[in-house]
């Protein structure tokens, strides 16, 4: 038998209770309301729920904190943009403006990115060789990048079709009334892998499920929103997934 | 930061010029990135609580994503915000992943893989325990020990990381604003009675 844990020691309970909740405002509102991107009458409405959720407040404050650098050292600073410089865009190379990708097709990094991904391997620069090869994201989503998939009661944002390498996490929209999210990804078959509940709009891939993932393989997932009684209030669609290998 | 050159562009005529002007985007979005190399790489160091190589590592994944990006940024927003998430996105994907490896551990309590098949009465009664210690974490707390609790739990930050993005310059930082939190948890949930702390408590 599992032994009982104080609510307050809990971290799986303590993350799900402080996570964003169907209340929240998109977080695209709340960064541009702590950069000072908003009309006052606008920012004071958004600081005032972040005042009171520990989501909220703490995404402010991280935004807060882009808009005005302190707590690090200058010079430290200097090494990491001269790092930037030195290997990566913005270097004061030429860059070339990427044309949006075609729907349906498959994703190739840009000319000048595989140059510098040669590049840095010859170089020896092992550490943005390692991280290119591991760690690029799956879809950045913020203003004007969001791609909602509808077709079902609840729209998805993110994992949709294409993604390089295994998402971390999937999200969507909130739905009203909603106090949990049940959150379901599927094998190529409609079979279930495994998923788990949520009181956020995001639900992150724990390593078991994340671990039976494969690269070049398709998947699916859905979600759907529970009241507090456990009765399902609505369901997305189910959208399909292509895990695209991070480095070829 | 970088003295500002008052005659220059704003940041979203660069990024409409570069969209508008095949041939002048290398220059024009040579100079954005250049503009916001420093904010960029002094937020990823206080992610990465001031290790530089990391910091680098994460500030390049940021401007990649950027590029792949940028193309379909549709100025609903200042350029700077539309940064913001992005580097905010990659950061996390990077936590998340680190997280995965299976050299780090899951904190002090693994979850209960059979967690993902609850039946309904279950998820109901996980939902309970949420709302519970959600409703005590707004009761009691201030504001700042709440954000550091989602920093640490939600976020998976670690404390030092924390101490620079929240710029805590108390003497145990993070660590008094978590041990503080949970001691103020405790005696609500002691002071609402054994029947509350049990519910609080139940194992779905």
């Amino acid at each position: 038998m599992t032994p009982r844990v104080p609510p307050e020691e809990n971290p799986e309970l303590l993350a799900l209770a402080l996570g964003r909740t169907s209340e929240c405002p998109p977080l695209e509102r709340l960064a541009a309301a702590a950069l000072g991107d908003l009309t006052e009458a606008e920012r004071a409405a958004l600081l005032a729920h972040a005042e009171r959720c520990p989501a909220c407040g703490a995404e402010v404050a991280l935004a807060a904190g882009f808009a005005e650098p302190g707590g690090v050292d200058d010079a430290e600073v200097e090494r990491v943009v001269e790092r930037l410089r030195a290997a990566g865009p913005g270097a004061g190379r030429v860059l070339a403006f990427p044309a949006p990708r075609a729907a349906g097709a498959r994703s190739a990094a840009p000319v000048w990115a595989r140059w510098a991904a040669a590049a840095l391997v010859v170089l020896g620069v092992g550490f943005l060789w390692q991280a290119s090869r591991t760690a690029l994201p799956p879809e950045i989503t913020g203003p004007g990048t969001i791609d909602v998939v509808r077709g079902g009661e609840i729209e998805v944002e993110a994992p949709v079709g294409e993604v390089n390498g295994v998402p971390g996490a999937l999200s969507w929209r909130p739905v009203a009334g909603a106090a949990l999210y049940r959150v379901e990804l599927l094998d190529v078959a409609g079979d279930p892998l495994g998923g788990g509940e949520t009181v956020a709009t995001r639900f992150e891939l724990d390593p078991a499920l994340a671990g039976r993932l494969r690269e070049r393989a398709r998947y699916a997932w859905r979600v759907s929103a529970l009241d507090a009684s456990g009765r399902e209030l609505a369901r997305s669609a189910v959208v399909e997934i292509s895990i695209l290998p991070v480095s070829k | 930061m970088p003295p500002i050159d008052s005659d220059r562009q704003a940041d979203e005529q660069l990024v409409r010029a570069a969209q508008q002007d095949a041939a002048a985007a290398p220059q024009l979005l040579d100079e954005l990135f250049r503009r916001h190399q420093r904010r960029v790489g002094a937020w990823a160091l206080r992610w990465c609580d001031g290790r530089t190589e990391d910091a680098a590592d994460l500030a390049q994944e940021v401007f990649l994503r950027v590029q792949e990006k940028l193309a379909g940024f549709r100025f609903e927003s200042a350029f700077t915000t539309w940064l913001y998430l992005v580097t905010r996105t990659v950061a996390l994907n990077r936590a998340d992943a680190a997280r995965r490896r299976p050299a780090v551990s899951l904190e002090e309590h693994e979850l209960d893989p059979e967690d993902s098949a609850a039946p309904a009465d279950e998820v109901a009664s996980r939902a309970q325990q949420v709302a519970l210690l959600r409703a005590a974490v707004v009761a009691v707390l201030e504001p700042l020990e709440a954000r550091v609790l989602h920093l640490h739990y939600t976020d998976g930050l670690t404390l030092p990381a924390i101490d620079r993005l929240l710029g805590l310059d108390n003497k145990s930082g993070a660590k008094a604003y978590l041990v503080a939190a949970k001691r103020k948890l405790r005696r609500h949930f002691e002071g609402r009675g054994p029947g509350a702390r049990a519910a609080a408590e139940e194992e779905a």
